[in-house]
């Protein structure tokens, strides 16, 4: 599991979000029963939309919170 | 080329702020800035004072921390205007900042009624020699217990002050973020 998380939060920006694939839902889940919050340091590359911003929080479990 | 919304608190607001509040997802707001150069702001109070017109238009109620990647700034007159807006400095961990642990030293760092805390990468180690050390991310490869020491200060502070702590943990630090964290809460 380990490993897993440590590869999610590399592609946290690049694959989960913009993919959304069955894998890397079922990471992005594992995470957020493990931690209770994520940096989320993609923001300031460009101004996200509001679709973003949908989809980003829509594939995470609710009680995950960001740091942006 | 001049950016026009470099500190703009409109842009952020309608940016950031007004899209997110519908979503109530959002622990805190981390302003990070690069290691400005003196055509920017001559010096510290330059960019305190512009930093402090830009969180004093903000929206009250999140909270606001700001990280800073130019060891000079760690100024009283820096600490001095976070402490007025209630905004945290970062404690972070970064290839030219002062060590994590001689920032959680600093008494005057606490500038907020919560924390934050940023742990990326090892003093004097650039992000590039970093990953193409620590890639895929497997394992713990450089062991930093100063780093666990000082995260755990933040967190005991913290807990003993009953305030949220926000402590987000890189993989970049150490080799792998899951096991930094995992060797810190150990040692508590």
């Amino acid at each position: 599991m380990t490993q897993d998380l440590a590869n999610w939060s590399v592609f946290i920006t690049r694959v989960i979000i913009v993919d959304g694939s069955a894998l890397n839902r079922l990471l992005y889940v594992r995470y957020a029963e493990t931690f209770p919050i994520v940096g989320g340091d993609f923001s300031f590359y460009q101004f996200p939309s509001d679709a973003f911003w949908s989809k980003l929080f829509a594939s995470a479990l609710a009680a995950l919170r960001f740091g942006f | 080329m001049l950016n026009k919304n470099f500190l703009s608190a409109e842009a952020f607001i309608r940016l950031f702020h007004e899209p997110l509040s519908l979503f109530d997802r959002t622990a805190c707001y981390i302003f990070e800035f690069g290691t400005l150069p003196k055509s920017i702001f001559v010096n510290v109070g330059a960019f305190a004072n512009r930093l402090s017109t830009f969180l004093g238009s903000l929206p009250v109620g999140p909270h606001y921390s700001v990280e800073i990647r130019k060891a000079e700034y760690l100024h009283p007159e820096y600490f001095a205007m976070l402490r007025a807006r209630n905004a945290a400095h970062v404690f972070n961990a970064w290839t030219r900042m002062p060590e994590l642990w001689r920032q959680v030293a600093m008494e005057e760092a606490y500038t907020a009624d919560f924390t934050v805390s940023r742990a990326l990468l090892r003093h004097g180690i650039t992000y590039e020699a970093a990953v193409t050390a620590f890639e895929p991310y497997s394992r713990i490869q450089d062991p930093n217990p100063a780093a666990h020491d000082a995260l755990r200060a933040l967190i005991q502070k913290s807990l003993g002050e009953r305030r949220p702590a926000y402590i987000f943990v890189n993989n970049r630090l150490e080799g792998n973020a899951p096991g930094t964290i995992r060797a810190v809460l150990d040692g508590l």
